[in-house]
């Protein structure tokens, strides 16, 4: 096993089509998406229709990518629109594939 | 209750039990399936009547006008919003955009309000729905930053001509007029008949979501709360003049006053929130849902019906 990072972005649902390009641009090689739903400092997001819903994007990548992204999501997007994003150290068979 | 459609009942149940704080909740997944079926209902439906249409040439010069006229609500209403409200320009634009779009399913509860009174329309108004979605869209991104102010204007394009409302709308124009009324026969029954009764859920639904954003009301404050019941009223002034003067029928004229005044709350936000990012969705919301879709509803729709009639009763 080896270390690298999980990027994680939670934000709104409408974002994910101007997001992903950032995301490979930075220099990820991959993502996954999925829906979420909850609550934060603007209130509950309850996924009830889509201007309501919150979406989950995970990146597996080395650390120089990760700092790219977080810097890149959170330069262009967190101004204007409820998002998170953090990173965390996890260990993963096959790094090199991210 | 005789004044008010059973349809309008059940968006009122939802709003009950939405401030209730019930667990009757529509997932997502069925809102999105009972909006496509209500865009495919009323698309074929169109396309349909529109394959009867002796000289389908002859609707284009009123569309056209219909449709250029619609810029009138956005032009209107963004200098109310800038200078009588004081808002922000990228809030004011954004709400602009919101109300000179359109309401499919305000549309669609006045179709059925007609229905209900036995009272003819013309069909092919759906077509309208097309057309009168995205022009205030693109005046809305026009009042927030002006010409080639760094808006990814492609992005917009497509997000607009290819989201699901107009995809949805156009291909089942297409295919009601193609295969035309006998042709598609078979799909009346569920697409007609049923139409009222998947209407009622998706009205329940969206009554469980408006009383959601009653909480944005407050940050909308009273002139927004103002500005969401009187600029319907002056927009549906100017569609029952236009229907009027294009010869519409009296139900026709009622349903492109119903039009004018109806506000977006499905692609207006979608587009927005991407081309004017720092517009607060809580105010256009707010005012779209929270305020002008339910006066609409509950009031709009028979005063529309109301002035249509007092207008061509006064002129012979």
């Amino acid at each position: 096993m080896e270390r690298i990072k999980l990027v994680v972005v939670v934000c709104e649902d409408a974002l994910e089509p101007v997001i992903q390009p950032e995301l490979l641009a930075a220099g990820a090689r991959g993502y996954t998406v999925c829906q979420a739903s909850g609550r934060g400092n603007r209130g509950e997001r309850d996924a009830r229709w889509s201007l309501s819903a919150n979406i989950r994007i995970e990146v597996l990548c080395n650390a120089e990518v990760a700092g790219r992204i977080v810097g890149t999501v959170y330069d262009k997007f967190s101004a204007n629109y409820g998002l998170v994003v953090y990173a965390v150290d996890v260990e993963v068979m096959r790094a090199g594939r991210f | 209750m005789t004044g008010l459609d059973p349809v309008v009942g059940f968006f009122a149940l939802g709003l009950a039990a939405g401030f209730l704080r019930s667990d009757l909740k529509l997932s997502g997944g069925l809102m999105d399936t009972l909006s496509l079926y209500l865009l495919v209902a009323i698309g074929l439906k169109g396309g349909m009547e529109l394959a009867l249409v002796a000289e389908p040439g002859a609707l284009l010069l009123p569309i056209a006008i219909a449709v250029l006229m619609s810029a009138g609500t956005p032009l209107l209403a963004y200098p109310a919003l800038r200078f009588l409200g004081g808002l922000r320009r990228p809030d004011a634009a954004s709400i602009a955009a919101h109300y000179g779009s359109v309401s499919v399913v305000t549309f669609a509860v006045g179709t059925t309000y007609l229905s209900g009174r036995g009272i003819g329309y013309e069909n092919y108004l759906s077509v309208l729905l097309v057309f009168l979605e995205f022009p205030a869209l693109i005046i809305g991104v026009l009042l927030a930053k002006g010409i080639g102010q760094g808006t990814d204007w492609r992005r917009l394009a497509h997000e607009v001509f290819t989201g699901k409302a107009i995809v949805l709308l156009v291909g089942s124009l297409a295919i009601g007029w193609l295969w035309g009324k006998d042709g598609a026969s078979a799909l009346t029954l569920f697409y007609g008949d049923l139409f009222k009764g998947f209407l009622t859920l998706f009205m329940l639904g969206m009554g469980v979501i408006t009383a959601a954003r009653f909480a944005d009301l407050r940050s909308a404050g009273a002139f927004l709360i103002g500005f969401g019941i009187v600029v319907p009223v002056i927009s549906a002034v100017g569609g029952v003049l236009i229907g009027w003067w294009l010869g519409l029928s009296i139900g026709g004229a009622t349903l492109l006053a119903t039009l004018y005044a109806s506000a977006s709350y499905i692609a207006a936000p979608a587009a927005m929130r991407i081309a004017i990012p720092d517009a607060n969705p809580a105010l256009s919301m707010g005012a779209s849902l929270g305020v002008t879709f339910p006066f609409n509803l509950l009031l709009g729709i028979p005063l529309y019906h109301a002035m249509v009639e007092y207008l061509y009763r006064a002129a012979g």
